[in-house]
């Protein structure tokens, strides 16, 4: 298996809060210099449900998983999961590609 | 801070509206809440209107500054809030403050919204606005998914059931078929609830509410005016109003709701009560695990019993606490912005004795509405004045 890719967090100049998201400025301290740091992108699924009623720009990929995945850095990310029979809650997973800016999850088996 | 009461209620049945303009169903509810306090119209102070996704529905906004002219309302504040499903309750909450600051000695909530007339396309993509689509709506998920993401880990850490869930919506279906102004009440069978059409697994079509249009309103006064009132009035212990993560990825636990937890908390001590004292609760049930969810994160329910409670029938209406017997959102509906106020006038009825699905000897009374992905909540508790 190649290694997981990698999921762009921003690392606050200031304090050194590390955020999943894009932010104006720094929750923890108001902050407002960052430095774009990377993460590897494998974890465990806390969660994932099998969309089938899609909103209109996603239409196209009904039916689809999304999943929650917490990393090993400690943050929480919202993204896709591809290959989910049989899977289940604390499975390990890997991001395999970004879609945009979201993760695209995989089973490591 | 003075002592609030409930002088009047109001409300349109929830359903399908197509004949009625948004603002027609505002009046209508408020004018029906105005007549049933007795108060003159120019005592009222100040207007809140709890609505959420008119602009993109209706293209219509200023919509409490509307409702109020076509009140013949005094030239006072009219304010329209939004905070997606919770938004009715937030309204109330502001009412509250409005009186208890002192502001004013009378002030109208209503809350309503209009979907049904929207296509399937366009009610998604307006209620997906009360999402972070920065973050969270990128991946595609919707809200139904949030609570497939919530059900399975309420299962994998407490063995919840398919056919526990389902005791929820047979529940609420059948509460339902006694509330008149309910949508679609229904009596089920645990067998149709787990043949409906997969939604976001395991969520399922029956686990879901329905879109609906309605409006509801309450005229709130201090309690030093109530007297000249001509119905029961319902004292106002507690209306709080907190914030949750505002993505889901934000939430520690996908198991409970921050927000809800904390509102709750904070309505138990500004009402000097306790769980163990409220007998009848109206909270969100925008999908059937949700309710099970809530009533843990209001404390009526052990932690990870709220199945179990539920498939025991311990929040039927003559249960250890009754839970949702309007039916809720699953059967009564959910006009997003109307829920918050519907919820206060279904509980007001309970309190005054007059509900078509009365929980006997009903004293105490809690609501709960819930916006967004947990970003938005407002609890209230309600107590009949001589009780």
């Amino acid at each position: 298996m190649n290694a997981p890719v990698l999921i762009a967090m921003q690392k606050c100049r200031r304090c050194g809060t590390v955020d999943s998201l894009t932010r104006t400025v720094c929750s923890t301290c108001l902050g407002d210099a960052f430095d774009a740091i990377d993460v590897a992108g494998s974890g465990t699924l806390v969660s994932w449900t099998t969309i089938r009623r899609a909103p209109t720009q996603f239409r196209d990929d009904v039916p689809y998983d999304v999943c929650i995945v917490d990393l090993p850095s400690g943050h929480r990310v919202t993204g896709r999961l591809t290959d989910s029979d049989g899977i289940a809650v604390g499975a390990a997973v890997a991001a395999t590609e970004l879609r945009g800016d979201t993760p695209i999850f995989s089973p490591l088996r | 801070m003075r002592e609030v009461v409930i002088a009047g209620v109001g409300s349109t049945a929830f359903g399908k509206h197509s004949d009625r303009s948004i603002e027609s169903l505002a009046v209508s509810a408020a004018a029906q809440a105005i007549a049933e306090s007795g108060i003159d119209r120019q005592r009222i102070g100040a207007l809140y209107l709890g609505n959420f996704i008119s602009g993109p529905l209706n293209g219509k906004e200023v919509l409490a500054g509307i409702v109020g002219d076509q009140l013949g309302l005094p030239n006072i504040p009219c304010t329209k809030v939004e905070g997606a499903c919770a938004s009715g309750g937030i309204a109330f909450r502001h009412a509250w403050i409005a009186i208890a600051s002192g502001m004013c000695d009378a002030a109208l909530v209503v809350g309503v919204e209009t979907m049904t007339h929207g296509s399937t396309s366009q009610v998604t993509a307006a209620l997906n606005c009360a999402m972070d689509n920065e973050n969270d709506g990128k991946s595609g998920l919707t809200f139904p998914g949030l609570f497939g993401l919530a059900w399975r880990v309420h299962a994998e850490r407490y063995g919840t059931t398919r056919d526990q869930v389902s005791a929820v919506v047979r529940k609420n279906k059948g509460n339902g078929l006694l509330n008149p102004l309910a949508q679609m009440g229904k009596s089920l069978t645990d067998e149709q609830i787990a043949s409906s059409a997969m939604i976001c697994d395991p969520l399922q079509l029956y686990d879901c509410c329905p879109a609906s249009d309605g409006a509801a309103a309450v005229l709130l006064v201090a309690k030093s005016i109530a007297k000249e009132t001509s119905s029961v009035p319902i004292d106002v212990l507690a209306a709080i109003q907190t914030r949750g993560s505002a993505r889901i990825a934000g939430h520690p636990d996908l198991g409970t709701f921050d927000a809800t937890v904390s509102a709750a908390e904070r309505a138990y001590a500004q009402s000097g009560l306790k769980a163990s004292d409220i007998d009848v609760v109206e909270l969100h049930d925008c999908f059937s695990i949700a309710e099970i969810i809530d009533s843990e994160d209001l404390g009526l329910v052990p932690r990870g019993e709220g199945a179990i409670w539920a498939a025991e029938g311990r929040t039927g209406n003559g249960g250890d606490v009754a839970i949702n017997p309007s039916g809720g959102l699953l059967s009564k509906g959910h006009p997003v912005g109307a829920t918050g106020v519907g919820q206060i006038y279904e509980i007001v009825h309970q309190l005054r004795g007059t509900h078509p699905n009365q929980v006997r000897g009903a004293r105490v009374g809690m609501t709960h509405n819930l916006g967004g992905t947990g970003v938005a909540c407002s609890v209230s508790i309600l107590r009949r004045s001589d009780a």
